[in-house]
């Protein structure tokens, strides 16, 4: 029984993640904007393995928050855009990282805050664990790409 | 003229094709410095094979069956939460697809939280197999309403991430011109 | 667990239990380590939700966890535990005490010591290879790595290898 509802419950959370809130009466057109974000993994030669694309409408001042689970860790990610001028965006950008660890039995717990001035059109990369130094590290790196955008602009509707 | 160590290594090793093989093989019937070279790596493979790595027997014992009396395979947090019957499951995943974030809100069954810090939510059974003893599924305030804004991203299992350094946000043109 | 899902564990277990732990041994230096860390590989292999096709393939896996385990173990332990101390609780662990096989543990304690002393990427080729047997095909797959690649660095390290045990004293010519 267990095993039908699974795939069900997945696929409405991948949908979920896909469909934006919309029809939300705070909106208002010409100050919404649009966050998306693309979630990659990456091996050592920087080839991508695994990537998830979502995207969110907000207004300035008002936070996206994001959370990331997976087998060993969890990570909820606060992203708050405002407006600064015609060039730049600010992006307060808070994360909290629980990983835990097999030897010895411990949950590792890491936070980082950050305020980003973004200029317009620019991408933002978030790396949880944080960035393979060398060749030696973990095969795998975990990142976040985060694109803010006016609503309007970006035609309306959701990213894919 | 003498093929270079690294291939002389590679053929130690078997790792040349026939051609090669044959070219080398002949070779060294009269090139003492090459034949040399080879028996470095056999003297070197001899004496690392010289160990007698004990195998504790117990141990291996032990650890089958502990893995065996564990394992039972991983639940994901998502069969975990719910426990519906199967009807009425399929009707709550449809309800899921139509109001989308309020229902997912719901879900979480996020409890009253203090204004700021953070807010645990334990559960007695694991979501990663028995390795959690306790879920942690921190709901924190670090800005706004629960109900707001949630996306759910779930990596696909055995990723297994570790620690490469700080968790870092950067402007991906700063982090282009870092490489 | 369904009966046919613990007969191929078994299987598995059976099949990879000594590669494993050598592997783990040679990577970190501490048989008790390297118990707790294959331990941890194989809880993980067994709780998979999609067990591997063939043995052949769990195996692959298996190695794969294990490197990354030990690896981010000997990390963490970084070199606080000078090399000689960790081989005086090694020496409890071979029982026999003729005189041939006391020569024999000495010289394994100076072979690991030296392995020891190689950069993890050298090692690592170097272990898979002449522990494990696998050729430089499998050794990339694992890695992630060309075989150009593995070629290189298993000479490299048996080069590098040669060079330290002679500063020990062990010449191999």
């Amino acid at each position: 029984m267990r095993k039908v509802f699974i795939p069900l419950i997945m696929l409405a959370y991948s949908q979920i993640a896909l469909f934006p809130q919309s029809e939300d009466p705070n909106i208002t057109t010409e100050k919404a904007l649009l966050v998306s974000m693309v979630v990659r993994i990456l091996e050592q030669n920087n080839q991508v393995v695994w990537n998830q694309t979502s995207s969110k409408t907000t207004i300035p001042g008002k936070a996206i928050r994001v959370k990331l689970t997976g087998e060993n860790f969890l990570i909820i990610t606060n992203l708050t855009p405002y407006e600064k001028d015609s060039e730049f965006y600010i992006l307060l950008a808070q994360a909290e990282i629980w990983l835990k660890e097999a030897l010895p039995q411990s949950v590792q717990y890491f936070s980082t805050f950050k305020t980003l001035l973004v200029p317009r059109g620019e991408a933002i990369l978030f790396f949880p664990f944080g960035m393979a130094a060398t060749e030696e590290s973990s095969p795998y790196t975990l990142q976040m790409e985060i694109l803010i955008n006016p609503y309007d602009s970006a035609g309306g509707s959701s990213g894919d | 003229m003498c093929p270079d160590k690294e291939l002389l290594s590679a053929y130690f090793d078997g790792e040349v094709d026939t051609v090669w093989k044959a070219r080398i093989g002949k070779h060294i019937e009269t090139c003492d410095k090459c034949k040399q070279v080879l028996k470095s790596f056999e003297s070197l493979h001899t004496l690392l094979q010289t160990e007698e790595l004990p195998i504790n027997q117990e141990k291996r014992e032990s650890i089958y069956q502990y893995v065996t009396s564990k394992g039972t395979p991983a639940v994901h947090f998502w069969d975990r939460r719910v426990s519906l019957p199967a009807p009425i499951a399929l009707a709550a995943a449809v309800l899921f697809v139509v109001f989308g974030g309020f229902i997912f809100s719901l879900m979480d069954r996020a409890s009253p939280t203090s204004p700021e810090g953070l807010v645990f939510e334990l559960s007695s059974v694991s979501a990663y197999g028995k390795e959690w003893e306790r879920d942690i599924f921190p709901v924190t305030e670090l800005s706004g309403d629960i109900t707001d804004t949630d996306f759910l991203i779930a990596l696909p299992t055995h990723s297994g991430f570790t620690v490469q350094g700080e968790p870092k946000f950067i402007l991906a043109t700063e982090y282009k011109r870092g490489k | 667990m369904t009966n046919e899902q613990v007969l191929s564990f078994n299987k598995v277990y059976n099949a990879t239990y000594s590669l494993l732990i050598k592997i783990a041994f040679h990577i970190t230096s501490d048989m008790d380590a390297s118990e707790d860390l294959c331990q941890e590989a194989y809880l993980k292999y067994y709780t998979r939700k999609e067990p591997l096709p063939s043995v052949e393939q769990a195996k692959y896996w298996l190695i794969r966890v294990v490197k990354n385990l030990c690896y981010n173990y000997s990390k963490r332990k970084g070199r606080e535990i000078k090399a000689y101390e960790k081989y005086g609780k090694e020496t409890k662990t071979f029982t026999d005490s003729s005189d041939a096989s006391l020569l024999k543990e000495e010289t394994s304690m100076l072979v690991q010591k030296a392995l020891d002393k190689l950069p993890f990427s050298l090692r690592i080729v170097l272990i898979l290879r002449e522990y494990g047997g696998l050729n430089y095909k499998d050794i990339g797959n694992i890695l992630k790595i060309t075989e150009g690649n593995v070629k290189v660095r298993v000479f490299r390290a048996r080069e590098r290898l040669s060079e330290l045990l002679k500063e020990d004293e062990i010449h191999v010519s």
